[in-house]
């Protein structure tokens, strides 16, 4: 299958990049707009229509069978008109992905992972982008591989939630170009993670065993941050973080509307992992957590919040008997 | 052989040796925990870590398994074996030449004998309370350590108490309630009962919530009710998504009910898990102005 995932550790500012997933979506989205700019104008009007029969009505029952048409109609040419989006949007992808193509290397969309969050509505824009990359990334298209790289985390998160595995199946073998093995993949990261960061911070919790020299994190700020994540009040400070692993870089907006707080409230709460050296902020202004900080983030989340997502990589998701 | 001279039989050094040897063993065990515990304690203190750990108990189930195998052994070895093993120390005393071992055995094993007959009719009969809760919560403990009917940490429902474990000993164990009471059930006494956990050792527990629509809602109100419950779990970051999760609808005569089934990462989060999808629910049948089933008017 030539679409894979290839998994990445830390976050990078790719918003500007030509390959990022993010701008490829954008760019689809408002190709898709500008086609159906016409046809959503006459949904529009056939939209007033109705409101003004609607008014009408109250007044003059015969209007009916003409306010039932027109909603009638407007419902129809939504369909056609999400129809004709949808369509535009891949055409707008398909063109774009062509441009990118070369003989000699394959496509690579950067921070796939972008364009989802963790909200009520936040899982449409990775879920259309993904559909659309199915239907268009064939050999029959003339396409070769192309890697969708996503960070672990929010692979994790989808894995469970969506079954994104199915559609984009991560690549399991190191056939992948140089590039790519320059970055900082998980798959380079596991062995590390797994047998010696999370385990030396469990018998430093468990036995009061000292960290090693230059460890990840100090003494110091592993008992600071866990005076912070272990206090039973602080479920703002737990959830923060959880979001920041999963939805990856994210403005104080982000998290302040993901997680229902209010704007002062999510500023207070950044500034705490901001202060204890866990969490830095863009230029942007998004906030995301340290490369280097995050076996101790995946392990105070484990430990508090029972969150194990590197656990759903590597078992099946379980199924209901 | 008369009550005297049962009680002359019994009335000997070796027999006060073989009491103290038992007595002196289960001693050693409980000692060589509380150095074990106390080393441990002590190091993380000695690294300003609180008091409370906050690793998963399952970890603690290896060295628990440790323990109650070592309890359990020391007690079964001295009670069997030591009779023989006293025998033994007083053959070799008294010289191997003189007397063969059947006879020494045969000279100062009466009161020996009786006394391993007694402690034994004494365990299988539990003659005391005290001894009846004794053994009784050694052999709980030392099947909970293989078995894993529950662990401390687990949510469980006891006697028809629910609460979580928070310590597990010989005599009690003790239950914290939702509302803050500790509850300490007899050790023992769990034996015949029926346990009920909610995680069995897993950090993550099923979360029931149930909706109620008003019987009269339009298809479009019923599909916004189910994909608004549907995306406020997957957004919250209570959730466990190594899990399946499930909405179903039954319908009564007085409402419509969707039952959301889906796991929480964290048994302890339960309630804000539950909250926070009840929340996001009912924000949307208010914005969308969906008629929600009236609390008298609902059925299970």
């Amino acid at each position: 299958m030539p679409l894979n995932a290839i998994l990445t550790v830390g976050w990078k500012d790719y918003s500007t990049q030509e390959y990022s997933a993010r701008k490829l979506h954008d760019t689809a989205e408002d190709e898709s707009e500008k086609s159906t700019e016409c046809l959503r104008n006459k949904i529009d009007d056939l939209y007033n229509e109705v409101e003004k029969l609607e008014n009408e009505l109250e007044n003059d029952e015969s209007k009916k069978s003409e306010y039932e048409d027109r909603k009638k109609e407007h419902k129809v040419k939504t369909k056609d008109y999400e129809d004709e989006k949808r369509d535009c949007y891949k055409t707008s992808l398909f063109q774009q992905l062509q441009q990118l193509q070369s003989v000699d290397k394959p496509i690579i969309i950067y921070a796939t992972e972008q364009l989802f969050r963790r909200n009520i509505n936040g899982f449409g824009s990775i879920k259309k982008f993904v559909a659309s990359l199915i239907l268009i990334v064939t050999k029959e298209n003339g396409f070769g591989d192309v890697y969708c790289l996503m960070d672990v985390f929010s692979y994790a998160f989808l894995k469970g939630a969506k079954n994104i595995d199915f559609q984009l199946p991560e690549r399991k073998d190191d056939d992948f170009p140089d590039e790519v093995a320059g970055l900082d993949l998980y798959r380079n990261c596991e062995k590390k993670w797994n047998k010696k960061d999370i385990p030396a911070l469990e018998e430093f919790e468990r036995t009061g065993k000292r960290l090693p020299q230059k460890f990840i994190i100090t003494e110091k700020e592993y008992l600071r941050l866990r005076s912070i994540l272990t206090r039973g009040s602080a479920r703002d400070e737990q959830r923060s973080l959880a979001t920041l692993l999963v939805s990856g870089p994210s403005t104080m907006k982000e998290i302040s509307d993901d997680l229902g707080l209010n704007y002062s409230l999510g500023d207070r709460v950044l500034g705490v992992f901001v202060d204890n050296g866990i969490v830095r902020a863009w230029k942007n202004g998004k906030y995301v957590i340290f490369s280097d900080k995050l076996p101790a983030v995946i392990f105070f989340l484990r430990e508090i919040m029972g969150l194990d997502y590197l656990r759903s990589l590597q078992e099946d998701i379980r199924k209901w008997v | 052989m008369g009550l005297e001279d049962l009680a002359k039989a019994l009335i000997d050094k070796y027999v006060l040796i073989y009491i103290s040897v038992i007595v002196t063993a289960q001693l050693a065990c409980w000692g060589r925990g509380f150095y074990k515990r106390n080393k441990i304690a002590k190091q993380r203190h000695s690294v300003d870590l609180p008091r409370d750990i906050i690793i998963d108990h399952s970890v603690k189930l290896a060295d628990l398994r440790k323990e109650s195998i070592w309890a359990s052994s020391v007690l079964v070895v001295t009670i069997f074996l030591a009779p023989f093993a006293i025998i033994f120390v007083i053959w070799l005393c008294k010289g191997t030449e003189s007397e063969g071992f059947a006879e020494i055995a045969g000279k100062n094993g009466d009161g020996l004998i009786l006394a391993f007959i007694g402690v034994f009719i004494w365990i299988l009969f539990s003659g005391t309370d005290v001894a009846k809760n004794f053994l009784g919560g050694l052999g709980f403990k030392t099947l909970m350590a293989f078995k894993s009917p529950f662990q401390v940490g687990d949510r469980v429902t006891l006697k028809g108490i629910a609460g979580k474990v928070t310590s597990i000993s010989t005599f009690f164990v003790t239950l914290q309630t939702l509302n803050d009471e500790l509850i300490n059930i007899p050790t023992s006494g769990l034996w015949s009962e029926v346990l009920t956990s909610a995680n069995a050792g897993e950090r993550s527990s099923l979360c029931v919530i149930d909706f109620y629509l008003a019987p009269f809602v339009t298809q479009k109100e019923l599909q916004d009710s189910e994909d608004t419950i549907w995306n406020a779990i997957q957004a919250s970051p209570y959730l466990d998504v190594t899990n399946p999760m499930q909405i179903f609808f039954t319908q009564t005569d007085k409402s419509i009910q969707l039952t959301a089934k889906a796991y929480v990462a964290s048994t302890y989060n339960e309630a804000l898990f539950k909250s926070e999808v009840t929340k996001a629910f009912l924000n949307c049948t208010a914005l969308n102005k969906i008629p929600l089933a009236s609390m008298r008017n609902r059925t299970r």
